[in-house]
């Protein structure tokens, strides 16, 4: 394979030494010494549009990356110290801040909504909700994750969450070649799962979606899994008469790579926006599975100041000027990820005034008139 | 060079340290628990040692709280030898302690070098280390950041930092022990893969249980969180009502006139 499809669509191709088609030489001429030790191996930020244009199928992000970190890490090559610090942080305590486990749930601290947190008191559900670190953690997905448990409610959803039992998935630290702390979190959470009565596992956490659909099935760990926006879509009839208060913006929404790209799923959250009153979708130059990534993928999230050195930019810069372009006034995401991201983004681009970035979630709470009005 | 590395379990700051009702100690029991940072360098330097001069690292921790996973993962960073020292208390042992039962198993194991950590959360004073050297007789540098082969008359230099940003070079005959701040490299990062291999591989030795206790010379009378004397004014209202009571802290003050 020579066409080189791989490099010239890589966001990062340009400013790598050792782009995707390169490293698959260097792989054909036992060579990959060389790749190890450049910065390159750690710049892949996971957003699967290799995988997706590569005209053979070969699946560049899910294997030849996390294989050649993997080999990176055995070899003993270090990793730069903020994802060195994230890999321990998910080793010791199942999160990536370091955090203690029992604060996860300060989150829902005088929620209003019953919170069934079944590691205290097991009892069946119709939805496990696992929260995600960012949203258990981080206080501007904190009040996304309240926003969500009170549409869960008001939906007349039976729902529980595992409180401090909750870990990480996994998913950005395979894609980082630490297959050994994904494995780990994979048979801890197989356990953790197998001890509730559940219909289906939904989540925040885009990336966790992909890792609990996609790999856990290989290690013997199948649960029913969903994101968010396809849960929420699936019940947007029962959502409809709820969503009373309207929005008068403009609304463009920012595919996240794991849902969009890597599982094709690009209606839903158009479905769920377009459903809110006074809103108007109107879309990036770069959508659907074209969209760019935010840079936040596959540990892309603890490495800004690593790639933003050896790339020369923030991929998050980059793609507020397509939100901006549209002249939206919002700017939705559905990934943990991305608030945070697009929100220092938006600052760097001095477009506060101008452009808000929401959770969809946050859309729908406050247009049913149960949101916080997070992200002001 | 035979060197054995020190290895202790502090409370782990991530969680909020609990008080007994009584007020005389941490609750252990509700006291989660880490590697010391700076036992953790001293590790590491071990580690960079033998890889520069070769020879033998050898860890030994006391049998305290989650211990194995803490050897498994220094086993999988380099770690030659470990030994576990049996210890049945609720609480971790006070540096006198870790003095007395490793100047009791040291001479036993052909040590060339002991590092230690010099100090941790639980003991600024670092007291363990040069403890543990009177007890055996030894020469003691604290406070190093960096050992290296090639001092007079067959030497060794370490480098030791004072307040100030002064760094000292010293010279220290062995066998000595070492009190570690900072390894000459940040303790390397293992892939849990390694780790768990450790595990399945692994074998401890254990070292005989200490005698008894001695009562400590110094005991604690209590223990409390300092009550707040004073605290942070959070200014809330409108963006209007907060300046304009910064306006009026700042003539208070006498800053604005």
């Amino acid at each position: 394979m020579q066409c080189g499809l791989c490099t010239s669509s890589c966001p990062l191709g340009d400013a790598m030494e050792y782009p995707p088609r390169r490293i698959i030489a260097e792989a054909w001429n036992n060579s990959l010494e060389r790749v190890i030790h450049s910065p390159s191996v750690w710049m892949c930020v996971g957003c699967y549009t290799c995988s997706l244009r590569c005209p053979r199928e070969i699946d560049l992000t899910d294997t030849v990356w996390p294989a050649v970190r993997d080999y990176a890490l055995q070899e003993g090559i270090q990793p730069p110290p903020e994802l060195r610090t994230a890999f321990q942080n998910l080793y010791l305590y199942g999160n990536v801040f370091g955090y203690s486990p029992r604060k996860r749930l300060d989150w829902a601290r005088n929620l209003e909504v019953t919170v069934r947190d079944l590691s205290k008191s097991p009892e069946p559900v119709e939805v496990l909700w696992l929260v995600g670190c960012y949203p258990s953690y981080h206080p501007r997905n904190q009040v996304v994750a309240r926003d969500m448990a009170r549409i869960l409610t008001a939906l007349g959803v039976r729902w529980g969450i595992l409180g401090k039992e909750e870990r990480a998935l996994g998913d950005c630290d395979r894609l980082f070649g630490e297959e050994g702390l994904f494995e780990m979190l994979v048979e801890n959470n197989r356990r953790l799962f197998e001890r509730f009565k559940f219909e289906k596992i939904v989540l925040f956490d885009p990336h966790a979606y992909r890792a609990l659909e996609k790999f856990y099935p290989r290690f013997g760990a199948s649960f029913p899994a969903e994101h968010y926006t396809t849960f929420l879509a699936s019940r947007l009839d029962q959502i409809r008469p709820w969503l009373k208060k309207p929005i008068n913006a403009r609304v463009t929404y920012h595919d996240n790579c794991c849902v969009g790209r890597r599982c094709l799923c690009f209606d839903p959250p158009r479905q769920l926006l377009q459903a809110i009153p006074g809103v108007e979708l109107v879309e990036m130059k770069r959508n659907r599975e074209h969209a760019l990534c935010c840079g936040g993928g596959g540990g892309g999230m603890w490495l800004d100041a690593f790639i933003t050195e050896h790339g020369g930019r923030r991929l998050s810069d980059v793609r507020i000027q397509h939100a901006l372009e549209t002249g939206a006034d919002i700017l939705a995401v559905s990934c943990p990820f991305e608030l945070s991201r697009f929100e220092d983004a938006v600052k760097v681009a001095r477009a506060e005034d101008r452009l808000k970035v929401r959770d969809i979630i946050e859309l729908l709470a406050d247009s049913m008139g149960l949101g916080e009005g997070g992200g002001r | 060079m035979n060197i054995l590395a020190v290895v202790r379990l502090v409370p782990d700051l991530v969680e909020p340290l609990v008080v007994t009702a009584e007020e005389d100690n941490l609750n252990w029991d509700q006291t989660a628990f880490t590697l010391n940072e700076s036992d953790d360098h001293a590790v590491e330097e071990a580690i960079l040692l033998k890889e520069k001069y070769g020879g033998h690292v050898s860890v030994v921790a006391f049998d305290f709280g989650d211990i194995d996973q803490v050897l498994y993962m220094l086993a999988a960073k380099g770690v030659d030898r470990v030994i576990k020292i049996s210890w049945s208390h609720d609480e971790p042992p006070n540096s006198l302690e870790v003095a007395r039962t490793l100047s009791r198993l040291v001479p036993k194991l052909n040590v060339d070098l002991v590092v230690i950590g010099c100090q941790s959360h639980t003991e600024f004073l670092g007291m363990a280390g040069p403890q543990l050297a009177v007890a055996l007789n030894w020469p003691y540098v604290g406070v190093v950041r960096g050992v290296q082969e090639g001092g007079t008359a067959g030497r060794w230099t370490a480098f030791k930092e004072y307040p100030g940003a002064v760094l000292a070079q010293m010279e220290v005959s062995l066998p000595a022990v070492l009190g570690i701040l900072t390894a000459s490299q940040p303790p390397r990062y293992v892939p849990v893969s390694r780790i768990r291999a450790a595990a399945q591989s692994v074998r401890f030795e254990t070292a005989d249980t200490p005698a008894e206790i001695e009562e400590p010379p110094v005991k604690i009378q209590r223990v409390y969180l300092p009550p707040a004397v004073t605290h942070a004014e959070m200014l809330t209202g409108s963006e209007a009502e907060v300046a304009q009571r910064l306006v009026d802290i700042l003539l208070a003050r006498g800053v604005l006139k």
